[in-house]
């Protein structure tokens, strides 16, 4: 009975300190960081993009062969790479987790699959995954502890 | 109106609470709908235009997959559907309108509705080789096409031919040997259906299996005037899973004693049959759970590469240096060791941690590696499902544009109208794909105790033997939690 | 065979025929076009140079006689301009078409080229209008 008070306790503490984590405001973040991305047939070069919450992400955009686009889930950013030109894009990055950098231009026929990440730290670390990851184990345990009381 | 109620009340603790069963024949429009003979018949012809239009616009229509119904149709909407919603609540439902086997079965029984009654099957009738019955064939068939994936999912051309083949090959195959042979040995898609059907809330069984013993006649597999025997080739007195029956509907019409039951029943039902279990049903699982992972890599992660390399024989000029035949092979090598060998070997170890944590040494490890490898179905599911969300939700508005303009040849049915392309709710996808996952990883576990429970009944043999299963559940989870989070 | 098996086969006759028929349908009402006297009709289909270019890349037109060149793109955005003639199309996306109606004022030989920068071939992505009596 004790082990098992033990256990929630511990579990219950995790997950205030998850909540304390996501709800503090953030260490670092503010800065004003420059990404260079090359977009080519059928994908962005880097393909991840890591920054901290807050800061201000100037992407610079230039394709090295036909017209593509650039969109990020959630971020409202649709913009189109024209060949020869450099084109730039500002995002504040307010809001933490993995967001998919789209093609928006048909460019190919893998087109579809011309994906990149744009990752969105707080404190230092990826909230979104660590909190989906703290659930999953969440659910791990409950379900072992189900099946183990309920027996067959 | 009192008699609906009751039945929707049914319908959901039999599929939520998981009290007992509900037969759907039991409503009299199910009931009439399933027995009547047209009815195959006209879900087959239905399917049969759209396929159509979908080979002939892939041949003639426009080579821009997303400007094209038959990459659009297919590979967006026909493969969410199958997934999302046919697999898991109905279980083969695809089957009963597939109408790639049509043009053989229909030959074979020359008769499009009605069952004639002197009756003789036009076909060879050879019996189908022993050592291919199983699903071997249906693996590694299943392996091959999603080796050419990215192929066959964004060129028209090859989604038609491929659509071709898979009309052509079932006559030839019904000539020889008659009824289903093609769907229950060959057909790529049917290999995974039967597996993930398992899982389905959907079942067709036997209402007295005693009453199918000591009927002499055996109508659902001989046939009579009311309806062909088994097409699938399988004895409907005896099932005990989903598998290899394809919905087809012969042996409701059949039976004598209306002693079928459309059953909705709980979630996963199959999965602790004893039935049936062996070796090439496991593969099928390593297969599919492993190229889940690898198609979510691939198709909707960041790495240029790996779309290079996955592109066959496509050297882009700005590509990777190791592109076309140099960046396949390797590619290949990945797709078929990894499933075939690495995700089973990597499960083999577990599998023995679990035989040694249970300290019993009478069960076979080859009997607890089959078995527990049943596990994995949900979650292998539910990793599929999670794949096939943005599927849906990023690329909506193309299955717009093509009921629009079906060709993609600037028809402009209706005045040129187009939707532009607008991903729902995008960035939402990642939780929606973790929900799925958790809901599969919970599945998976309660079925991983009660299967070690089936092979460790005394004491606390099952539960120690069950903790290495969770521990390997958990883990692969995991990888799938951070391609879509991490 | 009995009436419900003939209906059942001339329904599968007509979903095999109907879809079919259409199709052709469409291509000899294309081709009928494009004999028009009235209007010359002419399909162009956008192709990036390394995938073959402009298909056809060579037109021959009538002078005086009204012109509607009809262009869509096969691969990535094209776009179609004739310096020469003043023409220009745009952007025209993958799978979408643009549509130029002219007269032909006088003879000779005009250079068309793609007007959006779409592959490394682009420069090469050229062919030729030739316009006669």
């Amino acid at each position: 009975m004790l082990k098992r008070q033990l256990l929630a306790g511990a579990w219950f503490t995790l997950l205030i300190v998850f909540a304390a984590l996501f709800y503090a405001p953030s260490a670092s973040g503010g800065e004003v960081v420059t990404v260079h991305i090359t977009a080519r047939q059928f994908a962005y070069e880097p393909g991840r993009v890591v920054v901290n919450q807050g800061d201000t992400v100037v992407f610079v955009l230039e394709t090295v062969d036909v017209t593509h686009g650039f969109y990020i889930d959630g971020y409202d950013v649709d913009v189109r790479i024209i060949p020869g030109e450099t084109q730039t894009v500002t995002v504040v990055a307010d809001t933490p987790g993995k967001f998919k950098i789209r093609c928006s231009e048909t460019c190919g026929a893998l087109h579809p699959f011309m994906v990149g990440e744009f990752i969105v730290l707080r404190s230092g670390v990826n909230i979104a995954f660590l909190g989906a990851a703290f659930g999953l184990v969440g659910v791990v345990l409950a379900a072992t502890a189900y099946v183990w009381r309920r027996g067959d | 109106m009192a008699a609906t109620r009751w039945h929707v009340r049914d319908f959901f603790s039999s599929l939520i609470l998981h009290r007992g069963k509900f037969d759907l024949l039991q409503i009299g429009i199910i009931n009439r709908l399933l027995k009547h003979r047209a009815f195959q018949y006209a879900a087959m012809m239905v399917n049969l235009f759209v396929f159509w239009v979908i080979i002939l616009s892939g041949f003639f229509g426009s080579p821009v997959g997303n400007r094209n119904i038959s990459i659009v149709f297919v590979w967006i909407l026909w493969w969410f559907a199958l997934i999302v919603l046919m697999v898991p609540l109905l279980s083969r439902i695809w089957c009963t309108m597939c109408p790639l086997p049509a043009f053989g079965e229909w030959l074979e029984r020359r008769a499009l509705v009605k069952k004639r009654s002197a009756f003789k099957y036009l076909s060879l009738r050879k019996p189908w080789p022993s050592k291919l019955n199983n699903i071997w064939l249906q693996n590694l068939g299943f392996l091959a096409i999603a080796t050419f994936s990215a192929l066959l999912v964004t060129r028209p051309v090859v989604t038609a031919i491929v659509l071709l083949i898979l009309f052509v090959v079932p006559v030839f195959l019904v000539l020889i040997y008659s009824r289903r042979v093609f769907c229950r040995f060959i057909c790529p898609v049917g290999g995974f259906l039967g597996l993930f059907s398992m899982f389905s809330a959907l079942e067709l069984r036997p209402k007295d299996k005693t009453l199918c013993r000591n009927h002499m006649t055996k109508e659902c597999v001989r046939g009579n005037d009311n309806g062909y025997g088994c097409p699938w080739i399988i004895y409907p007195g005896g099932l005990e899973r989903n598998n290899y029956c394809g919905l087809c509907f012969e042996c409701i019409k059949t039976c004598p004693y209306n002693n079928l039951a459309l059953n909705l029943r709980s979630f996963g039902g199959d999965i602790l049959a004893k039935t049936g279990r062996a070796l090439d049903e496991a593969w099928k699982s390593f297969i599919m759970l492993t190229l889940a992972g690898l198609y979510i890599l691939v198709m909707q992660g960041p790495w240029g590469v790996l779309k290079d390399w996955s592109n066959v024989f496509w050297a882009p000029p700005y590509g990777w240096a190791l592109t076309g035949v140099g960046g396949f092979l390797p590619y290949v090598g990945i797709f078929w060791g990894l499933s075939l060998a690495v995700t089973p070997s990597v499960f083999f170890l577990f599998t023995g941690a679990s035989k040694l944590a249970s300290g019993v040494r009478s069960v076979p490890l080859k009997k607890l590696f089959i078995d527990f490898s049943y596990e994995l179905i949900p979650l292998a599911l539910m990793a599929w499902i999670a794949f096939s969300i943005p599927l849906l939700l990023v690329n909506w508005s193309y299955i717009v544009n093509a009921l629009l303009d079906p060709v993609g040849l600037g028809w402009n049915v209706f005045s040129g109208l187009y939707v532009p392309w607008t991903p729902l709710i995008p960035a939402v996808i990642p939780y929606l794909q973790s929900i799925v996952l958790a809901v599969g990883l919970a599945y998976s576990i309660k079925y991983s105790y009660r299967l070690a429970k089936q092979n460790f009944p005394e004491g606390k043999a099952a539960l120690k033997a069950f903790l290495p299963q969770v521990v390997f559940l958990t883990f692969v989870s995991m990888i799938f939690l951070w391609l879509f989070m991490g | 065979m009995n009436q419900t098996e003939w209906a059942a086969l001339a329904l599968l006759v007509a979903v095999l025929l109907v879809p079919s028929a259409s199709i052709y349908g469409y291509d000899l009402w294309l081709d009928a076009q494009k004999l028009d006297e009235e209007v010359q009709v002419v399909w162009i289909t956008g192709w990036a140079a390394e995938n073959g270019g402009w298909s056809p890349s060579e037109i021959t037109l009538r002078k005086g006689v009204p012109a509607k060149l009809i262009i869509t793109s096969a691969d990535v955005t094209h776009g179609f301009h004739v310096p020469d003639l003043g023409l220009d199309s745009g952007p025209i996306a993958p799978g979408h078409k643009a549509v130029i109606e002219f007269v032909p004022e006088e003879t000779g030989t005009f250079t068309f080229r793609c007007s959006v920068f779409c592959s490394e071939g682009h420069q090469s992505m050229v062919g030729k209008i030739t316009v006669v009596e």
